[in-house]
């Protein structure tokens, strides 16, 4: 204990921070940098969810009651773009900003000004995206995808759409060029790759699968916009060229996107479920080889989400079974966690919750995953409501439920305060039981046949989509506790000491709580990696 | 890392390694974007 608070003492003596609007538009310090993901996130979060329950109220019962379909398909696109782009990626960033540096006694990322660059690209990004919503013909309606030719189609807001698209990917290239380079260049002497943390290494698979496929949607993109502004026909027919190539270029991207979305959120539970059993994660390498080896998988499955275009059998069979790989090294990651619980003396946090939930939607979302990644079944799955139900057991309860245990497990680090515990409680249970209120019923609406991104819909789905809007409605407001928690912890949170959770392990833990705006200003020593680098 | 004061040997290094990893995932990321646009431009000629 000595070691670190002698550690954190001059820090706290030089601990200058800049005040002011300057503070956050100059921002270097990859804590503030870190601090305006997350609110960014957050905010995205909140916008991406009304247009989500705009959403459930159409689909309340059928007819057309509240908005019409052109309106209808705005929301549906507007709604996977935002929460893509806007909350689930910014919010890894944010978390990875915050705790990569301290998690591998470097000071700050390597490049603190790039780091700037990247996020202040976002607000842009978004402002311009959102503000298609009042342009002559409304927002992009062709869904999240861009298929072409349908994307063509859009009115004014279809440049803007590009060209929104386009800064994202570069936030995000730049973001995990920044990643890659803090990680191999800047951890503390001592802090081997595999002395690293599951977060970090999560992280680092995800950045290098950002630099390769980030630019893949960008070139795509560009190719639209030549297409529809300078005569091209990459994807026209009528012109020699192949709309369907669009499709394979965008899953290209889209399926390592995927695991963009979910990878830190293995990190996080990763970090998470040993604390809270008291033991060190069950197979620390094979979970490093199970990321990574996931990340490998994830190029060579794209086109399982377009078995219905008509392709060769072949192709499809070896679509297939690459997909079916992909379940062990998952499985592998699932039984890790629940053998690192096994004879733990476990409690359960907010954080550890949190994760728990994950670990039993996530999977559920796995499971439907494979069944739509078996050719013949797929054609009955294909653009139902059976795929939104496996996506959104994916992303909700996985990576959303994940950065919340993340925010949750490190919340007492950033404030130096604990958070109203019970509060944060309720806000998982409510999460839990109206998530699965809200996308279980899914499953069935899309085996009987319904069909994804329509206002209306024929009478027999009635009662499961009553009940899937209920659901939406009240996980919609249990998120209203998130922030409420979190402000309250800022402002009147009971204060904390340095390891806030008993069975916490990491360097993060030797810090100061909070932490000192400059930390690691000089490297932490072989004791204090060793005390904190236990897994 | 800050802008001020001179670096020692093993931070200008170190500096050093920063910048050329920055650059080489740089260029591996606009190699990918020029590349898929360049097979799309030899299969459109096809």
């Amino acid at each position: 204990m000595a070691e670190h608070q002698a550690h954190a003492a001059p820090h706290d003596a030089h601990d200058h921070k800049p005040h002011g609007w300057r503070r956050w538009v100059y921002a270097t310090n990859h804590k503030d940098i870190g601090t305006m993901y997350l609110v960014f996130a957050c905010t995205m979060f909140f916008i991406g969810g009304a247009m989500a329950m705009v959403i459930r109220l159409e689909l309340f019962k059928p007819g057309l009651q509240f908005v019409d379909p052109q309106f209808f398909n705005s929301m549906t696109t507007m709604h996977a773009l935002i929460m893509i782009f806007g909350a689930v990626m910014p919010g890894w960033t944010g978390l990875a900003n915050w705790m990569i540096p301290m998690q591998v006694g470097a000071p700050d990322m390597a490049l603190p000004r790039l780091n700037n660059f990247s996020f202040w690209i976002l607000p842009f990004a978004f402002t311009l995206l959102l503000s298609s919503l009042f342009v002559p013909g409304g927002a992009p309606a062709g869904g999240w995808t861009m298929y072409p030719p349908l994307v063509l189609q859009n009115g004014a807001s279809f440049p803007m759409l590009i060209f929104s698209v386009h800064l994202m990917g570069a936030s995000s290239i730049l973001g995990a060029i920044n990643i890659v380079v803090t990680i191999m260049n800047m951890r503390a002497p001592g802090i081997t790759l595999l002395r690293m943390p599951l977060f970090v290494w999560t992280w680092l698979i995800t950045a290098y699968l950002l630099i390769a496929v980030m630019p893949v949607l960008a070139g795509a993109v560009t190719m639209l916009l030549t297409d529809h502004f300078f005569g091209t026909t990459f994807f026209t027919a009528a012109g020699g060229g192949d709309p369907v190539m669009f499709q394979h270029i965008f899953w290209f991207f889209g399926h390592p996107e995927v695991y963009i979305l979910i990878l830190p959120a293995f990190g996080i539970i990763s970090e998470i479920i040993p604390t809270f059993s008291r033991k060190p994660l069950f197979g620390y390498e094979t979970m490093v080889y199970a990321v990574a080896s996931i990340a490998f998988l994830s190029f060579i499955v794209w086109a399982h989400h377009m078995f219905t275009v008509g392709m060769p059998l072949a192709a499809q069979l070896f679509f297939m079974l690459s997909t079916m790989l992909i379940a062990v090294p998952t499985g592998v990651k699932v039984f890790n966690w629940t053998a690192t619980m096994w004879k733990g003396s476990l409690s359960f946090e907010p954080p550890m919750l949190f994760a728990l939930a994950f670990l039993f939607l996530f999977t559920i979302g796995g499971f439907s995953g494979l069944m739509c990644g078996i050719v013949p079944a797929d054609y009955q799955y294909q653009d139902t409501y059976f795929v939104v139900a496996h996506f959104h057991y994916v992303l909700v309860p996985g990576a959303v439920f994940a950065m919340m245990a993340g925010v949750y497990y490190w919340l007492p680090k950033w404030t130096g305060r604990m958070y109203d515990q019970k509060l944060a409680t309720w806000h998982f249970w409510l999460s839990a039981i109206f998530v699965n209120v809200l996308f279980f019923p899914q499953h069935f609406l899309g085996l009987a046949g319904m069909p994804r991104r329509i206002p209306d819909y024929a009478v027999q789905f009635t009662d499961w989509n009553m009940v899937s809007s209920i659901g939406a409605f009240f996980f919609g407001a249990a998120q209203i506790l998130f922030p409420i928690v979190i402000i309250k912890c800022i402002r009147s949170g009971t204060p904390v000491g340095n390891r806030a959770w008993e069975g916490a392990h990491g360097l993060e833990w030797e810090l100061s709580s909070p932490p000192p705006y400059h930390s690691w200003t000089t490297p932490p020593s072989d004791a204090v990696i060793a005390r904190g680098a236990e897994h | 890392m800050g802008p001020a004061g001179a670096a020692s040997p093993d931070e200008a290094e170190r500096q050093r390694r920063v910048r050329r990893s920055a650059v080489l995932f740089a260029v591996i990321a606009a190699g990918f974007y020029l590349a898929f646009i360049a097979v799309m431009l030899a299969r459109a000629a096809r």
